[in-house]
């Protein structure tokens, strides 16, 4: 007890008996006013910094996030001239096939900027105008996820995909989708929503665009839409693809910091979304179209593959498409679109990239489709329905068609005459190719008398079979590529079946045709291939 | 040391002052405030006069005892243990007419020690009365020693807190006290670590400067010419028209400090008792509370002819409680709130800072049990903090608070 615990009953300075009525009510007003006047300056102390406290850090806070819940007025009256006539029949008759890749464009921001990504509204809404005029369908990520498991797309069906997810995409490009009863997939740089207003969208914005069934919202990395440092002197490399220049540290980053960085950003952009209330993302898109160099390259594919479906690529400026390569890694290519695209350019790249069906390909009436094996455009020679193939003496020469619109082809049959032999040993041999450029690509050659049928391509190359031939100018090849296995018939005889292998990934084999010749001297005859048919 | 480190360290990036600059700076005037009385601390290396050690002031322990009758035999017989010369020494209990047993305990401790002097009370009158009326009985002493009723004085801690008043300037010298129970209660060992940084360092930060705030009333000896013409003074206060009746100590403390130098002894020590449980522990941090407050007001007056660095550390000891309501609103409300994340920084830097403590506390008094104090500092945070509004509001109230 003692004084430190316990209370000593101390007496208070006498007070209350012997004081008069009056003083008796001051002394009872004056403390309760000073105990009012008290519990004022308290809870002052208390509540206003804590009041001034709030209000600031809502200001700052809010400011950060009212972006987010902003959602900014549309532009519902963007008028697309009436689509050109013979556009809409170019695209209506467009190629169209069920052994198809996706047709995808990328498109970045739509609204008016001197940025070559930033298409004007008209122009897109132009673009989106003639591919309803022409019957044309949107697609969108079930379609694609669809696909992948081994589904067609539907006719005439083109994915339309916007990056990085800039304000333009809901201001503009939004209500043209809906004004023409289109779709579009938006990848979103998620740690980027909402962030250099007016620039990226809010996820207001996303949520209605969400809610419109019209979009599919997918990832394009947290934070990883960035140059990163990749050495001292302060170069710069892509995020997904650079190790980072650690300064602190004075080194570059591990394979171990570089996987586990990357793929940390990766996975909270899904689950970014998934936080926003979004169904998981499953494509991912990578930024720059930065997806392999070096070292990351296979660690990066490994991540992205083991965190999404499908990753898209984008290929600039020209009409491109998706190999049994890309699907590999699970790769997509995509066609970008840029602002300084006429219409006409835009369809024509659109019809480029559009695939053949084996049975309309009519190769030899479409020589300028044709391509040297770089796939850089070189038409065929095509004479009296032959196409004459002249290597100079001692090469061999080679001819794809329309790489890019073939290039999955899984079943078909090709079957053509080659020749123009003179006599055995006379030095030309003459090629036909099917699944060309795919790892199980077949030749058949053959020569005046004698054929060899090769599988691969020219590096890794193996031969599978070869016999000799009744000495004819010409032989007529017949290579029938089904699902599991190539049937190979030199004049009416089979003389091959070969077993086709699952390719990696489970997409192939699969590739279009080509011809290929072979001179060996001067005297050589030139090698012709006439009768050409895809079925 | 260096999780303490780090912890300022991340929380101190560039990013952060960018942010809130305001709470940036805060937590590094913090930093320099805590980190920095350990500085002055370890600063503090007492130089006494050398003729300290043959100094032989005639000292007189005054003992006031009010309802002590638990303790009250074993204090007086530490005090009458001392060692120190019988013809220059004299312990005095004054009785404030305890309701128990306590008169009856002295008397029997006096028949013991028969030169015991004891002044029985006649009325109760508070204890700035009582220890003033125990300095009538010793008029001659020229060093007058206030002892708690329920603190143990070591036999040479006389010796030894006499030997700093060898300097004339001295006017009074604070003894050390650790916790006599702190085996008792978890609430007993956080007071432990509390007392120990609280003399070991924030004390000798003060006495590097001569400007001990409060001299504690477990254990501390004053000069008697330093005390006599303010004496009368410091009975007689009054608060709002009313005599102040706690806060003897640090009221004390502050009518010296204009004019003498108060020092802290590290070497003289004492044990007291604490609050085992946490009601009496918080009515006697509220008392602590308001008559810090009261004599704040004062020691502020006089604070800044001190020198720059004590009145620095000085004004921020009275700026930083105001501040801390405040600051634990956004360290748990504002931040999480807004930001989203539990408070892990404030609450990790207040844990290091803890764990800061509690290793130094462990370093120096080798308590195997020290870890069990490191929970004061949560215990402020969450409990203490909200004490000082309602102390305020309370302020007037003179009463001890028991009933």
């Amino acid at each position: 007890m003692g004084y430190a615990m316990s209370a000593p009953t101390v007496n208070p300075p006498s007070s209350s008996s012997a004081k008069p009525p009056k003083r008796g009510f001051r002394s009872r007003v004056v403390p309760l006013l000073v105990t009012v006047g008290l519990l004022a300056l308290i809870g002052g102390y208390l509540v206003v910094p804590a009041i001034w406290q709030w209000d600031s850090a809502s200001d700052y806070y809010g400011s950060l996030r009212a972006d987010t819940a902003e959602v900014s007025q549309q532009i519902t009256d963007v008028v697309a001239p009436a689509s050109p006539g013979d556009l809409v029949e170019r695209l209506r008759t467009a190629p169209t096939s069920a052994q198809n890749g996706p047709i995808i464009l990328t498109y970045h921001d739509v609204g008016h900027s001197s940025s070559p990504y930033t298409l004007a509204p008209e122009n897109f809404a132009s673009q989106m105008r003639l591919l309803r005029d022409a019957g044309w369908t949107t697609v969108g990520s079930a379609q694609i996820e669809d696909w992948l498991q081994g589904k067609p797309f539907p006719p005439h069906a083109v994915a339309i995909t916007f990056d990085d997810g800039a304000r333009g995409v809901w201001k503009y490009a939004d209500p043209i989708l809906a004004a023409n009863g289109q779709r579009a997939i938006a990848f979103i740089i998620t740690g980027f929503v909402g962030t250099r207003a007016p620039y990226y969208m809010t996820w207001a914005e996303l949520a209605q665009m969400q809610a419109s069934g019209r979009w599919d919202l997918e990832a394009h990395t947290h934070v990883g839409h960035v140059q990163v440092p990749t050495d001292a002197a302060g170069d710069q490399g892509p995020f997904l693809t650079s190790r980072e220049y650690l300064p602190a540290l004075g080194r570059a980053e591990t394979l171990d910091e570089y996987v586990n960085r990357v793929r940390s950003d990766l996975a909270e952009s899904k689950r970014q979304l998934v936080a926003h209330g979004f169904p998981e993302p499953r494509l991912f898109a990578y930024p720059f179209s930065a997806y392999a160099q070096d070292d990351t390259g296979s660690h990066l594919t490994d991540i992205v593959k083991s965190l999404f479906d499908a990753a898209m690529l984008d290929q600039a400026g020209v009409a491109a498409s998706t190999s049994t390569a890309d699907l590999a890694d699970r790769h997509l290519t995509r066609m970008d679109t840029t602002a300084d695209e006429s219409l006409e350019g835009w369809t024509d790249k659109l019809i480029q990239g559009s695939p053949l069906d084996p049975a309309d390909s009519t190769p030899f009436s479409r020589p300028e489709s044709w391509a040297a094996p770089n796939e850089s455009p070189l038409p065929l020679t095509v004479v009296n329905q032959s196409a004459v193939l002249d290597p100079n003496p001692g090469e061999y020469t080679s001819r794809m068609f329309a790489p890019v619109q073939t290039r999955l082809w899984r079943k078909y049959t090709v079957d053509a005459d080659l020749g123009n032999f003179r006599e055995p040993d006379d030095g030309t041999t003459t090629g036909l190719i099917a699944l060309a450029q795919d790892p199980q690509q077949l030749e058949v050659a053959v020569g005046a008398a004698n054929f060899q049928v090769t599988e691969g391509g020219a590096e890794n190359s193996r031969m599978l079979a070869s016999g000799a031939l009744p000495v004819q100018v010409s032989h007529h090849v017949t290579i029938k590529v089904e699902t599991e296995s190539a049937l190979i018939s030199v004049d009416g005889r089979q003389v091959l079946s070969v077993a086709l292998r699952p390719a990696a990934g489970g997409f192939g084999p699969a590739g279009g045709i080509a011809l290929s010749a072979n001179r060996s001297h001067v005297a050589s005859p030139v090698p012709v291939v006439s009768r050409l048919t895809v079925s | 040391m260096i999780v303490a480190l780090i912890c300022v360290a991340k929380a101190l990036t560039l990013e952060n002052f960018e942010r809130s600059p305001v709470w940036a700076g805060y937590s590094i005037v913090v930093m320099v405030f805590i980190f920095g009385r350990f500085v002055l601390a370890w600063c503090y290396r007492p130089r006494l006069p050398p003729d300290s050690e043959t100094f032989l002031p005639t000292v007189a322990i005054v003992v006031p005892a009010y309802n002590e009758e638990g303790a009250i035999s074993a204090t007086l017989e530490a005090c009458l243990g001392i060692n120190y010369p019988a013809d220059k020494f004299q312990v005095v209990v004054v009785d404030d007419c305890s309701t128990d047993a306590t008169l009856a305990r002295i008397r029997e401790t006096q028949r013991r020690f028969p030169e015991l002097l004891v002044v029985p009370g006649r009325v109760n009158r508070g204890k700035r009365h009582v220890m003033a009326e125990g300095m009538k009985y010793v008029p001659d002493a020229d060093i007058l020693v206030f002892i708690d009723s329920d603190s143990l004085v070591r036999n040479d801690a006389i010796r030894k807190i006499v030997r700093y008043f060898a300097d004339p300037a001295v006017g009074a010298v604070c003894g050390h006290t650790d916790v006599l129970n702190a085996d008792k209660s978890l609430l007993a060992r956080m007071q432990a670590l509390q007392y120990f940084i609280a003399f070991n360092v924030h004390k000798s930060a003060e006495a590097l400067f001569g400007s001990v705030t409060c001299c504690s009333g477990c254990f501390s000896a004053y000069r008697q010419a330093a005390l006599s013409p303010i004496v009368e003074k410091w009975v007689n206060q009054q608060f709002f028209g009313q005599p102040s009746t706690y806060g003897d100590d640090r009221s004390l403390t502050n009518f010296l400090l204009r004019d003498w130098r108060v020092l802290y002894a590290p070497d003289a020590k004492a044990l007291t008792a604490v609050p085992e449980k946490l009601p009496q522990f918080l009515r006697q941090q509220l008392r602590w509370k308001k008559s810090w407050l009261r004599e704040t007001m004062r020691a502020s007056r006089v604070m800044w002819r001190k020198p720059p660095i004590m009145a620095f550390f000085y004004y921020l000891s009275v700026a930083l409680p105001f501040f801390a309501p405040q600051v634990v609103f956004h360290a748990l409300v504002i931040s999480p709130y807004f930001l989203w994340t539990p408070p892990v920084w404030y609450l990790g830097g207040i844990a290091a800072i803890a764990l800061f403590y509690g290793l130094y506390y462990r370093m120096k008094t080798r308590d195997p049990a020290w870890y069990r104090g490191i929970f004061f500092s949560i215990f402020y945070t969450v409990l203490l903090v909200w004490q000082l509004p309602y102390a305020i509001f309370t302020i007037r109230d003179s009463k001890w608070g028991t009933r």
